[in-house]
C-alpha cells in the first residue's frame, strides 16, 4: 500500500445521509443500517429503508466479519492514482450480517484471494487522514 | 403473432473516433446518412423522435434536450418525443416506448437515434466515468471501473459454474468470425483469432485479458419505427417487434441480487409470452456484449440453453459462421466496435437487416425469421430484451 501521508487515491463526497457511516470509519467502525419496520439490516446509507419505506434507519456497529462474494485481479489501473497498487483486488464482501459492499482486499497476495476467503474489516488512510473501510484476509 | 410496430428503416455509421464531432454533430452524421440511404424520405413520415442524450459521458458535455434541437433541423413537429437513457439498454427501451405511442394513437411512426462516444481517459474523465458507472460514494473509492466490475460477474460464473477462460476466449474468437463477414467492422481487419491468442493478449482484471473486452470507438444509427398497419408503404420485408421485456434491477453492481442470473430472465420470459414464442423457434439471437462473460450469462437467461451450460453453448464455433445457432452475427460489440452508449442500437440495427433480408450476401442467414435481441444498459442493471421477425 502507498505511504498514507501521498495517499493519491479518492476520498468520497459525503452527504448529510451518509455521515454516520463515515463518522464511524474515522472511529475505527464499520457501521452498517437496520430497517425499523422489518428489522433487516441492509447498505448502503439510506434515508429510508427499502424494505418497507420505514423512516430513519438505525445505525449500528456490524461485526466486520464478511466473505467474499466475488473478486477480480485489476492488472491495468483506472487511473494514475491506483498505478502503485496494481495489481489490487476489487471484490464484492458479503457481511456476516448478510449485506453485501465493494472493498479492495489488502494486506495479502492479490492473486491468493478466493471467493468463499473469509476477511475481516480493517482502515485504509487516505490524504487527510482520511480512514475508508477495507477487509484483509481475516 | 401480432406485430406491435416494424421497423423500415435503418442505417449505421461506420464505428470509428471521430474527433471533429462534438455529440450534436454526431447526431447529424447519422441522420445525413440515414436519409442517404433512405432516399424516399420526407419530413412528413417521422411522427415521433427519441434520441439519446448527445455527447453522453464525452468531454464536451451532455446534452438532454437533444431531441427537440433534432427534430427542429429536421423540419418536424413530433407528437411523440423525448430524450432518454438507460444506457447501452436505450434502444430498446425506445422500439419500446416507440410501439405503446404507436399503439395509443400517438403518432404512426418513430425515428430512434443513437450517437455513441467514448471518452478518451486522462483530463478526469476515467474518475468522472467511475463516479457515473459505480456507486460516487460507496464504490468509487475503491478504483471501480468497468471492465473489473463485469470481471465480478465472470468469475463468479466460473466459481458457481465451472466456466472456463478458454470458453469466455471462445465467444471472442468466433464474433471476430462474424466480423470478417461485415463492410464496417473495426477489428476485421486484425483478421482470426485463437483463443490462444486471446489468452495470451495482455491481462487487463481476471479474468479478462484485452480480447475478453469490446472495442471503444464511437459511432451510431437510426432506426424507423412505424404502425404495422402502413409497414408495407415503407419496405417490401419489414422487421416487426412480436414482444418486449423491461426490467431495471440495481445501480451499484455490489448491490445486485445476483450475479449470474439477471433481469435477462425475466425480461425474456415476458417477451417470449408476449409473443407467443419459445426460445427454441429462435433462428439467431444478438447478446449484448462489452466484455466475453456477457453472451454466456443471457444465453442462459434467454433459454437458450440451461443455467450454467452457457460457456459449452459457445464451445467450437457452434454460434459462428456455419455453426448450429448464430450469435451477434455482425461481430458484437466485440469486434465490430462498441460504439459508445449507442451500441445497443447496432444489434437492433443488425437484426432488423437479417429479418428484413438486408444484411448483404456475405453474413445474411439462410434463414433469418425470427430472433431474440437482448441489450443491457450500467453495469447489467436495466434489461430490455426483444422478439423480432418477418410477417407471420
Amino acid at each position: 500500500m502507498s505511504n498514507p501521508a501521498v495517499n493519491p487515491k479518492p476520498i468520497p463526497e459525503i452527504n448529510a445521509h451518509s455521515k454516520p457511516y463515515w463518522d464511524g470509519a474515522q472511529r475505527g467502525e464499520l457501521m452498517i443500517q437496520r430497517c425499523r419496520g422489518t428489522g433487516k439490516p441492509f447498505m448502503y446509507a439510506r434515508c429510508w429503508s427499502p424494505f418497507d419505506f420505514s423512516p430513519d434507519p438505525i445505525w449500528e456497529k456490524a461485526s466486520g466479519l464478511g466473505t467474499v462474494f466475488s473478486y477480480t485481479v485489476v492488472y491495468q489501473p483506472p487511473y494514475a492514482a491506483f498505478k502503485a497498487d496494481c495489481p489490487f483486488v476489487m471484490a464484492i464482501i458479503q457481511l456476516d450480517e448478510g449485506p453485501q459492499m465493494m472493498s479492495n482486499v489488502l494486506n495479502c497476495d492479490p492473486e491468493s484471494v478466493r471467493i468463499g476467503m473469509k476477511v475481516k474489516v480493517c482502515f485504509e488512510t487516505r490524504s487527510g487522514g482520511f480512514k475508508i473501510p477495507q477487509f484483509e484476509p481475516a | 403473432m401480432k406485430p406491435l410496430a416494424a421497423i423500415v428503416a435503418v442505417s449505421e455509421m461506420k464505428p470509428g473516433r471521430y474527433p471533429n464531432y462534438n455529440g450534436m454533430e454526431m447526431y447529424r452524421q447519422v441522420i445525413s446518412q440515414f436519409l442517404r440511404e433512405w432516399p424516399q424520405l420526407r419530413p412528413s413520415d417521422i411522427g415521433g423522435l427519441l434520441s439519446a442524450p448527445a455527447g453522453m459521458a464525452s468531454a464536451d458535455g451532455t446534452d438532454v434536450f437533444a431531441h427537440e434541437k433534432i427534430s427542429e433541423e429536421l423540419g418536424i413537429e413530433p407528437t411523440f418525443s423525448e430524450t432518454i437513457n438507460a444506457g447501452g439498454g436505450t434502444y430498446a427501451l425506445m422500439l419500446i416506448r416507440a410501439s405503446l405511442a404507436i399503439e395509443r394513437g400517438l403518432c404512426d411512426s418513430v425515428l430512434c437515434l443513437g450517437a455513441g462516444r467514448f471518452p478518451n481517459v486522462g483530463s478526469g474523465m476515467a474518475e468522472m466515468m467511475s463516479k457515473l458507472i459505480s456507486h460516487p460514494e460507496f464504490e468509487y473509492p475503491y478504483g471501480t471501473y468497468i471492465p473489473p466490475i463485469f470481471a465480478l460477474n465472470a468469475t463468479r460464473h466460473m466459481h458457481e459454474f465451472g466456466t472456463t477462460r478458454e470458453q469466455l476466449a471462445q465467444v471472442a474468437v468466433s464474433q471476430r468470425e462474424w466480423s470478417l463477414l461485415h463492410p464496417d467492422a473495426l477489428m476485421a481487419p486484425q483478421g482470426r483469432l485463437t483463443i490462444d491468442k486471446v489468452l495470451s493478449s495482455r491481462p487487463i482484471t481476471y479474468p479478462f485479458n484485452l480480447l475478453d473486452c469490446s472495442v471503444p470507438s464511437e459511432g451510431g444509427s437510426a432506426v424507423l419505427v412505424v404502425s404495422p398497419k402502413i409497414a408495407q408503404r415503407y419496405a417490401k420485408k419489414p422487421c416487426f417487434l412480436y414482444g418486449f421485456g423491461e426490467k431495471h434491477t440495481h445501480s451499484s453492481i455490489s448491490q445486485a441480487h445476483d450475479l449470474t442470473t439477471l433481469g435477462s430472465r425475466e425480461t425474456s420470459a415476458q417477451a417470449y409470452r408476449m409473443a407467443g414464442v419459445g426460445p427454441k423457434d429462435m433462428d439467431f439471437a444478438q447478446l449484448y456484449d462489452s466484455f466475453s462473460i456477457n453472451p454466456i450469462i443471457y444465453a442462459e437467461d434467454l433459454g437458450l440453453c440451461a443455467k450454467g451450460q452457457g460457456g459449452a453453448f459457445f464451445a467450437g464455433g457452434r454460434t459462428a459462421p456455419g455453426g448450429e445457432f448464430p450469435v451477434n452475427t455482425y461481430g458484437g460489440l466485440m469486434s465490430f466496435g462498441h460504439v459508445g452508449d449507442a451500441s445497443g442500437q447496432t444489434m437492433i440495427v443488425e437484426a432488423a437487416r437479417q429479418i428484413m433480408g438486408i444484411a448483404g450476401e456475405a453474413r445474411q442467414l439462410k434463414k433469418a425469421d425470427l430472433g431474440v435481441v437482448h441489450c443491457y444498459g450500467g453495469m447489467m442493471s436495466e434489461h430490455a430484451t426483444l422478439v423480432l421477425g418477418s410477417a407471420s
